[in-house]
């Protein structure tokens, strides 16, 4: 097996996923603030993800540990085919380690905003200015998708024109689930390369027939897997991020109930005029 | 009698139309290769269309506060810049055909190939504010622009 791998559906995420290795930590990580620090903590990435040869040895066990779940289905060829692709991979992965880490970046916020729509609004041009796009809105909550490598970025642009009061950062490691999919994958292509070598050389209907009911149950299981790597690939590339907005209390309620901190700093004045909030490119494109 | 109720139905008529966004008293020529949507409302009060996906929108809002198009054009732009997501690519004064003055603030959003672009031109009258929008993906909207102008240009508000 080849170590330079190339992921179905995921160009964006294999160059991007290195710019984000150091981004949230690996596993799920959850921050609660009261001011605001930055996006998602710069933590240091696991050392397993830039040590190559553990990252060979990682797929060596991976590609092992599919070799008995093969061999449970009882099919020689298919045990075979592993027993040689695990081979012919050892040499290959050593040298060529994987590098690439394949995160789902998932974020909620909870923010301030003077004006609820206006602020959805923004959130939806901040993601398709980056390329990304919007996922689900409601009233008061929009999500949208960025690609993974503007991910900070994203978030960094809703903090400039919200006040966080809550985030949450997750980052899920989907890269030895991909590389199972990917070993699997492989086996089951040299499985089916030596069912058409079979079938074309059967001597009768009902071998023929058993061959291609066979063939037509791996070519299904390559189809399965093939969805979910592009699935995975898909999560990767584009992180996923949830606001949920709220009103911002007003200065003249906090004076009326005589709770206007004394060093709070000088609100940005907020003209009354409903048409600013209005304005926008996604608005005058998508008006209904 | 029956001319005093003439009379007050005209004026309620008339106050009726001035505060229907459709009774707007402007005028724009949509522009060649757009299409106008027959209703715009309720965030604008004209919207043009292009098959290629740019828009043209113009929205009327009464000037109460007798504000000037200084005003409006200082706080159209601050509203825009505030979430970082537009970036001035030019504010100039715009003279239309009947020579009323305007003034045309343009963005743009995103990067260059992929990005978008913005433009306001906000013209002020004793009774009214017009803000004319226009924008698309900048590929687009660089072939639409030429056409966007003229409209401009053809912008009549009374």
């Amino acid at each position: 097996m080849s170590a330079a791998r190339s992921y179905p559906g995921y160009s964006m995420a294999s160059s991007a996923a290195g710019s984000v290795a150091s981004e949230p930590s690996r596993g799920s990580e959850s921050t609660s603030v009261d001011s605001a620090p930055s996006a998602a903590p710069e933590a240091a990435a696991p050392t397993t993800r830039s040590e190559s040869v553990g990252g060979a040895a990682r797929l060596l066990s991976v590609a092992a540990r599919n070799v008995p779940a093969r061999a449970a289905h009882g099919n020689t060829v298919r045990t075979t085919a592993v027993a040689g692709n695990t081979t012919e991979g050892s040499s290959a992965a050593v040298q060529q380690a994987p590098a690439q880490v394949l995160l789902i970046y998932n974020a909620q916020l909870v923010a301030q905003v003077d004006h609820v729509p206006a602020g959805i609004d923004q959130v939806i041009e901040a993601a398709t200015t980056m390329g990304g796009f919007l996922a689900t809105r409601t009233d008061t909550s929009v999500t949208v998708r960025v690609p993974v490598g503007r991910f900070r970025e994203a978030l960094g642009r809703v903090e400039s024109f919200s006040t966080v009061l809550n985030r949450n950062v997750q980052a899920e490691d989907v890269t030895e689930q991909f590389h199972d999919l990917e070993v699997r994958l492989a086996n089951l292509r040299s499985v089916q390369t030596r069912l058409q070598q079979f079938l074309a050389r059967a001597t009768n209907v009902t071998e023929a027939l058993t061959v291609e009911r066979e063939l037509e149950r791996v070519g299904q299981q390559i189809d399965e897997i093939e969805g979910r790597m592009r699935f995975l690939g898909n999560r990767a590339a584009f992180s996923t991020i949830t606001v949920t907005l709220m009103a911002r209390p007003q200065a003249n309620t906090l004076v009326a109930r005589g709770l206007t901190p004394m060093h709070e700093p000088l609100p940005e004045t907020s003209l009354p005029f409903e048409v600013l909030e209005q304005l926008g490119l996604p608005r005058l494109l998508l008006s209904r | 009698m029956k001319s005093l109720v003439r009379t007050t139905f005209a004026a309620l008529a008339l106050a009726l139309c001035a505060a229907a966004p459709a009774c707007t008293p402007f005028h724009l020529r949509t522009p060649d290769g757009f299409a106008r949507i027959s209703d715009p409302r309720p965030s604008y009060d004209y919207r043009a269309l292009s098959a290629y996906g740019v828009a043209v929108g113009v929205r009327a809002i009464p000037n109460r506060e007798n504000a000037s198009i200084a005003f409006w054009s200082e706080a159209v732009d601050r509203r825009l810049q505030r979430g970082g997501a537009y970036r001035p690519a030019g504010a100039s004064d715009v003279r239309t055909e009947r020579g009323q003055v305007g003034k045309s603030l343009r963005y743009s959003m995103g990067d260059p190939q992929n990005g978008g672009t913005y433009w306001v031109t906000v013209f002020v009258t004793r009774d009214w504010v017009y803000l004319v929008e226009a924008g698309g993906a900048s590929a687009s909207f660089a072939r639409a622009q030429g056409e966007v102008e003229r409209a401009i240009r053809s912008f009549e508000g009374g």
